[in-house]
């Protein structure tokens, strides 16, 4: 909405409304009546004005006097926005870099972002054009998680507060470490453990990961230990010389395989 | 994290119980995930007959109204109008699928309306959430290890009918597919086997893990089909068909031998082949 007055001109300042006075604006080929909302106070709704700059000329009409058509720059933004340039897709192990843009029709300088990754609250650095990053060194665990951003831009009005919400995939990778030697007398149950390193090679921490065990033709899925973070599997094997397989369902670890030891 | 919900607890029952033997001693409940069918190494010759008998100790999955109803809820009337099991075993060069359905109609013919069986693959398991931008993407965007492969149960004019492949690049019969049906007094059932040269980017070894989606198409001789799915539920519309969520999948695993250690007997008294 563009606001304007029409008053009389007065030497040293502004003079007293003009009464009676009608308002229009030339947008190119358009003309617009502009509402009167009281004495010499018009109003011009501007809903389907593109982004980016126009020129309108103000043109008045009213009894008794001359006027001078008074040309106005107007610039219509978009709204301010935030997103990434690119899905958000890492490696568990791996630094995380995290980027967003905050643009309209330029990128947003002087922001204060901070972003919401599980339970860390992390600051973003201002980069270039609108770009704001962080990188977390450790990562993240696997799976599919949400990041949180609020960005903070100064303006005229004060400091505007935007919220926006990234996904980010963390895919399993690593490896599965295994024991170097299973032994079982016939019969007897053996319990096997494995621990999940990440690329990095730091074991990975309570991500409750699908490992499980070929085992013949069956199938068993280990169980990660809430305290020592190991995953763990009882069972009776079969008899006669068994390999066992561990394997990750999810993500990518490459198939170790142990074999049985006869005790 | 990685836990399914509930209602597909059904598809990996027989699995569980199947554990029971080897896990006497074990002191915590272990049991495969829910959402992961197991192919056993081939143990027995696979004749392509029709016959299940051969496949009863395989483990199987379940589709039935416990599984995820793609299409309207009021064109299916529960198991009797769809359900069954699917078995699958390997070997190096084949992946042997059997199944058995009850159907209380069964539509024959090639046409999109017809009683199908339906594999979805993501050969490398790597398909995620975020993959295709989160969005179900075309065929022509699939990655070279997604394929569907579908069969119409009781195609067109007279056996074999053909085993069908939709690739990224490709869509037509599968060469070396076969498969076999047969009318049940209750429904149907099938074999098929699909060599792994067909299907490309496949890597088949003991202990892969596959990304696989499983559903059926019901035609009950009606112009809109009813369309049951293993483990997920996908986006399906009437004008637009099934959106295909190819990061939704449930898992199959290739094992080893069987357990038992020893040749098997078929029903016959013969000695399986291993």
């Amino acid at each position: 909405m563009l606001l304007a007055e029409v008053r009389e001109a007065c030497f040293g300042g502004d003079g007293p409304a003009v009464q009676g006075a009608t308002l229009k604006a030339q947008i190119g080929e358009r003309t617009l009546n502009a509402e009167q909302l009281g004495p010499g106070q018009f109003a011009f709704e501007l809903p389907d004005l593109e982004p980016g700059s126009h020129r309108l000329t103000l043109k008045v009409e009213a009894r008794g006097f001359v006027f001078v058509p008074r040309a106005v720059t107007v610039e219509r933004r978009s709204a301010w926005r935030i997103w990434a340039d690119s899905q958000i897709v890492a490696a568990n192990g791996t630094p995380l870099d995290i980027t967003i843009r905050i643009a309209r029709d330029v990128g947003a300088r002087g922001a204060r972002v901070t972003a919401l990754v599980g339970d860390q609250q992390v600051a973003l650095r201002e980069l270039a054009d609108g770009r704001y990053g962080v990188v977390l060194e450790e990562g993240l665990l696997p799976g599919l998680k949400t990041v949180h951003v609020r960005a903070e831009l100064p303006g005229p009005a004060g400091i505007e507060v935007l919220d926006h919400a990234i996904p980010i995939y963390v895919e399993p990778r690593g490896w599965i470490e295994v024991p170097t030697r299973i032994e079982a007398g016939a019969g007897e149950p053996v319990t096997l453990e494995a621990r999940v390193r990440d690329r990095m090679g730091r074991v990975v921490k309570g991500a409750g990961l699908p490992v499980a065990v070929v085992v013949g033709a069956e199938l068993l899925t280990m169980q990660e230990d809430d305290t020592s973070r190991v995953y763990r599997l009882s069972f009776v094997p079969p008899p006669g010389d068994s390999r066992f397989y561990f394997i990750g369902l999810e993500g990518i670890y490459e198939r170790r395989v142990v074999s049985l030891q006869a005790r | 994290m990685w836990c399914r919900c509930k209602r597909a607890e059904a598809g990996s029952t027989a699995a569980a119980l199947t554990l029971g033997a080897i896990l006497a001693a074990t002191a915590t409940p272990v049991a495969v995930q829910t959402g992961v069918a197991i192919a056993p190494f081939r143990m027995f010759k696979v004749e392509l007959d029709g016959d299940l008998a051969e496949w009863e100790d395989v483990t199987a999955i379940t589709l039935d109204s416990s599984s995820y109803l793609l299409t309207a809820a009021t064109r299916y009337e529960g198991n009797a109008d769809l359900s069954g099991t699917v078995h699958f075993i390997w070997d190096t060069t084949h992946l042997y699928v059997a199944g058995r359905f009850a159907d209380d109609s069964v539509a024959r013919g090639a046409a999109w309306t017809s009683d199908r069986v339906n594999l979805v693959f993501d050969l490398h398991n790597n398909n995620h959430p975020l993959s295709y931008g989160g969005q179900p993407p075309d065929a022509a965007r699939w990655q070279a290890d997604d394929h569907w492969v579908y069969a119409h149960v009781f195609g067109d004019g007279e056996p074999p009918y053909p085993v069908m492949r939709m690739s990224y690049d490709y869509h037509g019969p599968i060469t070396g597919a076969r498969l076999v049906s047969t009318r049940r007094a209750d429904g149907w059932a099938f074999e098929l086997q699909v060599p792994w040269s067909e299907l490309p980017e496949a890597q088949p070894f003991v202990g892969a893990v596959l990304g696989m989606q499983v559903f059926v198409s019901d035609g009950d001789g009606l112009p809109l089909l009813t369309e049951v799915m293993w483990s997920e539920r996908w986006g399906y519309s009437l004008d637009a068909g099934l959106s295909w969520e190819l990061w939704k999948m449930g898992k199959l695993v290739l094992t080893g031998e069987a357990l038992t250690g020893g040749a098997r007997r078929d029903r016959n008294g013969s000695d399986r082949v291993r």
